[in-house]
């Protein structure tokens, strides 16, 4: 224990008021101001300055009575913090999930990409013959480039018409909506398949496909059938539809290709 | 193995909820006092004291300082509060009295002064600038030089010289709006 060389700094003392010195650090102020005429006239005015009870008195006059809050009240808020976060992000991933597939639905690159990729997979060429539509009759419109940028046909039924999809696939659908415009129209991601077109009939050869096709037929067609290896799937007779699946919600069918 | 793992981590888990646990009780009441004093809206410092702990619960390990872990988290909720919703906490703030159960006694001269005195005590509080006040108020919640070094990030050897400046600075301005009211 020591005494201080030099008077204690206003922090020293401060300290020592607010009892923040311990042991030899406390003592050596002590001593040091009980010998110090200076310094125990800094004490004295900054005690004044360091005295808390008139202050603690003064706030306790803002209190209220503590909430009715267990601990366990604060874990249940963190597991359902906890809960929204994971739902959050379950929510966000599907939503960066669909944004993908919609993307890969819209451009081309990436279809053509997914495509090829899917094709090199399962051991099918990569380059599939292209399409090209045969018009069968003046009515019949050529290959039709659609909005997707798919390629496809587009038919101007005149009676009974028929969609023949010549093969079952190991994966994809057919999409089918009916539309208030006046063609067939079906289409398929580039390179996926061929078309043989007659004023009858549309034959999809798909063998070894694997992709999801869409099918537009106008609701005033008077009958058009659908055919996926030979089995009919989708019969349209006026505006009667039957169908061995059900419609969905927005009226549309999707109409598997992997019939057994 | 998956087995045992599984059993490490609720025993993990539950040793932590014990440790949040037992600093809940510890420390809930101190940090919602200063954080009412703090805002004057019991409401608001409820809330916030209880999402500091919340957040330390989802936070997984105790922090080096809890006590100080918790504050520092629960005043930066709060200036975040008031930098989002400025105006939203002017009404709270003003509103600070309103919930206070006021009986037939209250009536009387002595609760009306009482009332009187708190409501300058706010005021000063209000008029001190926030982290001086902030001082004041974790100081006389009885948390040390070190403690309250960390909840405001200052030098710890700068503290017994700014909280008795903030006492003079509180009882100057509290004083000098008793003599104008």
């Amino acid at each position: 224990m020591s005494h201080f060389s030099m008077h204690p700094d206003h922090e020293q003392l401060y300290r020592w008021l607010d009892l923040e010195l311990v042991g030899d650090e406390a003592e050596t102020v002590r001593l040091h101001v009980a010998d110090c005429a200076i310094c125990s006239r800094w004490l004295a005015e900054l005690s004044a300055d360091a005295n808390s009870n008139d202050v603690t008195a003064s706030l306790s006059l803002l209190d209220v009575p503590p909430p009715v809050v267990s601990a366990r009240d604060v874990l249940v808020r963190a597991d359902a913090c906890r809960r929204a976060q994971t739902t959050w992000l379950r929510a966000a991933a599907m939503l960066i999930g669909f944004a993908g597939v919609a993307a890969a639905a819209v451009s081309p690159g990436v279809r053509r990409a997914i495509s090829t990729a899917t094709n090199w997979v399962v051991g099918a060429p990569t380059a599939a013959p292209s399409i090209a539509p045969e018009p069968a009759s003046p009515e019949t419109a050529a290959s039709s480039k659609t909005a997707l940028d798919d390629e496809g046909i587009a038919v101007t039924p005149t009676g009974k018409y028929r969609i023949a999809f010549r093969y079952r696939q190991r994966e994809g659908v057919v999409n089918v909506m009916l539309k208030d415009s006046g063609t067939v129209v079906v289409r398929a991601p580039r390179g996926s398949v061929t078309f043989e077109s007659s004023p009858t009939q549309l034959r999809i050869n798909n063998q070894s496909a694997l992709t999801s096709y869409y099918v537009r037929i106008p609701r005033t067609a008077t009958q058009v059938e659908i055919l996926v290896g030979g089995r009919r799937v989708f019969f349209k007779v006026g505006e009667r539809v039957e169908s061995v699946f059900r419609a969905n919600a927005d009226g549309n069918w999707q109409l598997p290709l992997t019939l057994k | 193995m998956l087995g045992r793992g599984s059993t490490t981590l609720t025993k993990f888990r539950s040793t932590f909820e014990r440790e949040v646990t037992a600093l809940f009780n510890a420390q809930f009441q101190r940090i919602f006092r200063v954080l009412h004093r703090f805002s004057g809206d019991a409401d608001v410092a409820s809330d916030l004291a209880q999402e500091a702990f919340v957040r330390l619960y989802r936070r997984g390990e105790m922090p080096d300082a809890p006590s100080a872990w918790l504050v520092t988290v629960s005043l930066n909720l709060m200036r975040s509060m008031r930098s989002r919703d400025a105006r939203r906490l002017e009404i709270l703030t003003s509103s600070g009295f309103e919930g206070e159960h006021v009986d037939d006694a209250a009536l009387a001269d002595h609760a009306m002064v009482r009332a009187e005195t708190a409501r300058s005590v706010r005021q000063t509080l209000d008029r001190m600038p926030p982290r001086q006040a902030q001082l004041l108020l974790l100081s006389v919640e009885g948390f040390s030089y070190r403690e309250i070094s960390a909840m405001l990030e200052m030098h710890e050897a700068s503290v017994g010289v700014a909280l008795g400046r903030a006492k003079k600075v509180f009882r100057d301005k509290h004083e000098s709006l008793l003599d104008a009211s």
